[in-house]
């Protein structure tokens, strides 16, 4: 079987300072792999190089069976991996939670068309999923972190991606909170098959629902849960 | 003359038009400016049009032209180096208006380009609208409403957060680029057409306004567009009742909209001030303001047989060559007439005007001009260097336009006899060497000062500063109306004067009181 991702040796210099040194993570098709690791590891860095936003300067980055080096259509192969990024960016102008959600879609619905009930259907199931669709009228602004981390999560799975990646998703959450973020993401990855790589700081946290886990340190990746 | 009747005048027209297509067009680039945190690229745009212009003339091509074309280009430009230094837009903004404004002042300095003529490209007006400059408005509102129309998913996404819209798949970075593109495009086309006061007003304050009181960005765009729309409107409305500069009188309407939504937004506020106006008294405020747009125009009654002169200078030319209605546009106060914001009146005395007098510099009059509905009116442009036999001459040219050559004589044979007379009294300091201001020269010759050197307005270079010291003069001779010399004369320890080529200051009036102003000057400094 083809891997969802597979990072091969890949080395990342932001500025002087070299972020990764020859790591190699690879996550089969439904797989959940955590990459944990201290504050700077590095882990945010390997998520951009998985989503094409960094390039790596050495090494190879296979996403989907393609090679990211080689990949000119980043915007299509992107319509397939969501991302739920670590904080939100404040907020600009006021936006309606269904709104916000919707623009998960947006890539997929493309250029010079507006949304189609087809789509408006796709928002309200990926709200439910996460339990925010009572809501789905309020602001975005008038949330809780925790809320606020539901409507990021439901934006992706709107976008009904093959890949999720997320990007320590209970940061900024109370224990509570923390617990149920995590049983919702490990509830919908195996509802919808995806491949999920999360990266957190809180290794206990998220091993219990891994299917692999990585250490992520001076710039280096080790297994240390979980078979290649 | 009424309000309506007053949208007879092509100025008007154009006017109320190119307000209605900014009015809701520029406002939405507003919000794009203030989401974004993109407010230095309106300075930035500034300098770059200022830098082209310069170009221009250096080229001898249309200084309008090269400055937009140089703003297009680096508004294409600026997305891209943004992105490849991860400074931000608004770092690398600040870097383009620092070194454009540089390499402007360099130009001014080798190529000897004139500064105001170049500045002059900063400073449209509303009021003074061609055909031309309205298409531009109209056109670049219909591409910023289409582009909002195309994109708005997409542009919600990017003013949401940039890095969701890429990772949902959207062509971000294209699309961003696009909205800086638009953004620059606008503030240098609306800079020169409606004049750099006025993109502030129609760009950013409907914009403020909007994200106060909406709760989503369709209605933030249509609220921008709406205050845009109603400042437009009401400030030409008012600036037409009160006969006050249109550019200012739109601001102010902005503002008060401004405040207004900080009230909406604070509801308790909000209660206290809708007591105080309750509907009634402001359906009669409304009835008297409506009411009294019935007004008589002072301007109105200008003499069908005067002349307009777009500056006290030109007006005194016109006085020496014996015309009687003179009509000044430009208040002798003003230090820089090119950057004078127009009032109605002003537009409106060329309609009855047999003549107008301009020195040339001054881009507004051709423009006014053109736009007026007085197609008999003669536009004469006249040298105004202020040397007596330029005066004379001009004033001769004059006369036989209007046919007025027996007052001229009588006026030229009192301007020498006074001449004569003020000759006397400088003679005392004749011959003493002075670094002189290029626009003081014609005065400083007459007066029979030894001219070591003359300076141009604008910066000057220390290489100058240094030359004229070392020239060790006795006096430095700067023009009130664009001071740049102090700091010759504070280096070379010697004595400084400004004198005038405006009338206006010190109660002049005539060319005659300007020399004999000019002399009170230097006699104040050598007794």
């Amino acid at each position: 079987m083809h891997h969802s991702i597979e990072l091969i040796n890949v080395y990342v210099r932001l500025g002087n300072v070299e972020i990764l040194r020859g790591v190699h993570v690879e996550a089969k098709p439904y797989e959940f792999i955590s990459i944990v690791g201290a504050n700077g590891a590095g882990k945010t860095t390997l998520l951009k190089v998985v989503d094409g936003i960094f390039k790596p300067d050495q090494g190879q980055v296979m996403v989907l069976g393609q090679d990211l080096n080689f990949c000119n259509k980043l915007s299509t192969l992107r319509k397939n991996i969501a991302v739920v990024p670590q904080k939100p960016n404040p907020i600009q102008f006021p936006i309606r939670v269904e709104e916000a959600v919707m623009m998960g879609r947006y890539g997929k619905i493309g250029l010079f068309r507006n949304p189609k009930s087809k789509d408006w259907e796709k928002t309200n199931e990926a709200m439910e999923a996460v339990g925010i669709g009572s809501f789905s009228k309020k602001l975005v602004g008038e949330l809780s972190g925790g809320q606020q981390q539901k409507v990021a999560l439901a934006r992706a799975l709107a976008q009904e991606p093959l890949i999720l990646l997320l990007d320590e998703p209970t940061t900024y959450l109370d224990s509570l909170s923390r617990s149920e973020i995590m049983e919702i993401i490990h509830t919908v990855h195996h509802q919808r098959g995806l491949t999920t790589l999360l990266v957190s700081h809180d290794a206990q946290l998220v091993e219990q629902y891994s299917d692999k886990t990585y250490l992520l340190e001076g710039g280096k990746s080790y297994l240390i849960r979980g078979h290649v | 003359m009424s309000w309506t009747e007053s949208l007879h005048f092509p100025f008007m027209q154009h006017a109320i038009l190119a307000a209605f297509f900014a009015g809701i067009s520029f406002p939405m680039v507003g919000v794009f400016t203030i989401s974004l945190n993109l407010i230095p690229l309106r300075f930035a745009m500034m300098h770059i049009a200022l830098l082209g212009g310069a170009i221009g003339l250096f080229l001898k091509v249309d200084p309008i032209f090269s400055g937009m074309l140089l703003c297009a280009l680096s508004s294409l430009a600026l997305g891209p180096i943004s992105e490849r230094t991860k400074l931000g837009v608004g770092t690398v903004s600040g870097y383009f208006m620092t070194l454009t404004l540089a390499l402007a002042f360099i130009l001014f300095y080798k190529a000897d380009i004139h500064v105001l003529q170049a500045f002059s490209i900063l400073w449209g007006n509303i009021l003074s609208l061609t055909w031309l400059d309205l298409i531009f408005v109209i056109v670049i509102s219909l591409i910023i409403l289409s582009m909002i129309f195309l994109f708005f998913k997409e542009i919600q996404a990017i003013l949401y957060d940039r890095e969701i819209a890429l990772t949902v798949g959207i062509p971000e970075k294209i699309l961003y680029f696009l909205i800086i593109f638009m953004l620059g495009l606008t503030i240098a086309i609306s800079m020169r057409v409606i004049g750099a006061l006025l993109v502030d007003a129609f760009i950013l304050l409907p914009a403020m306004g909007a994200i106060l009181i909406s709760k989503s960005l369709k209605q933030i765009f249509f609220f921008s567009s709406l205050f845009g729309f109603i400042s437009g409107m009401i400030g030409l409305y008012l600036s037409f009742l009160f006969d006050i500069p249109a550019s200012s009188m739109i601001i102010i309407v902005a503002s008060f909209i401004i405040a207004f939504c900080f009230l909406i937004q604070r509801r308790s506020a909000m209660e206290k001030l809708m007591k105080i106006f309750s509907q009634r008294r402001m359906v009669i405020l409304m009835i008297l303001i409506i009411g009294s747009g019935n007004f008589k125009f002072p301007a109105a009654a200008m003499a069908q047989e005067g002349v307009v002169a777009s500056t006290s200078l030109a007006g005194a030319i016109a006085k020496a060559a014996g015309l009687k209605e003179v009509r000044v546009i430009v208040s002798s106060e003003m230090k820089h007439p090119p950057e004078y914001d127009l009032k109605p009146s002003d537009l409106l005395i060329f309609e009855g005007a047999k003549g107008v007098i301009y020195g040339g510099y001054e881009r507004m009059v051709s423009k006014l001009v053109e736009t007026s509905k007085n197609k008999n009116i003669l536009a004469i442009q006249i040298n105004t260097e202020t040397s007596p036999e330029n005066l004379i001459s001009q004033a001769r040219k004059l006369s036989e336009i209007f046919k007025t050559e027996k007052e001229e004589k009588i006026w030229e044979e009192n301007f020498l006899e006074k001449l004569k007379e003020l000759k006397i009294k400088v003679a005392s300091f004749s011959g003493k060497r002075a670094i002189v201001h290029r626009f003081a020269q014609p005065f400083a010759q007459w007066a029979g000062l030894q001219v070591a050197q003359i300076v141009s307005p604008g910066e000057l270079t220390p290489k100058v500063i240094g030359e004229a010291v070392a020239k060790n003069p006795e006096i430095v001779v700067d023009i009130y109306h664009f001071p740049v010399a102090q700091v010759i004369a504070e280096n070379a320890k010697c004595q400084y004067v400004q004198i005038i080529n405006f009338p206006g200051v010190g109660n002049t009036k005539t060319l005659e009181d300007i020399f004999e102003y000019n002399t009170r000057q230097l006699l104040k400094i050598f007794q």
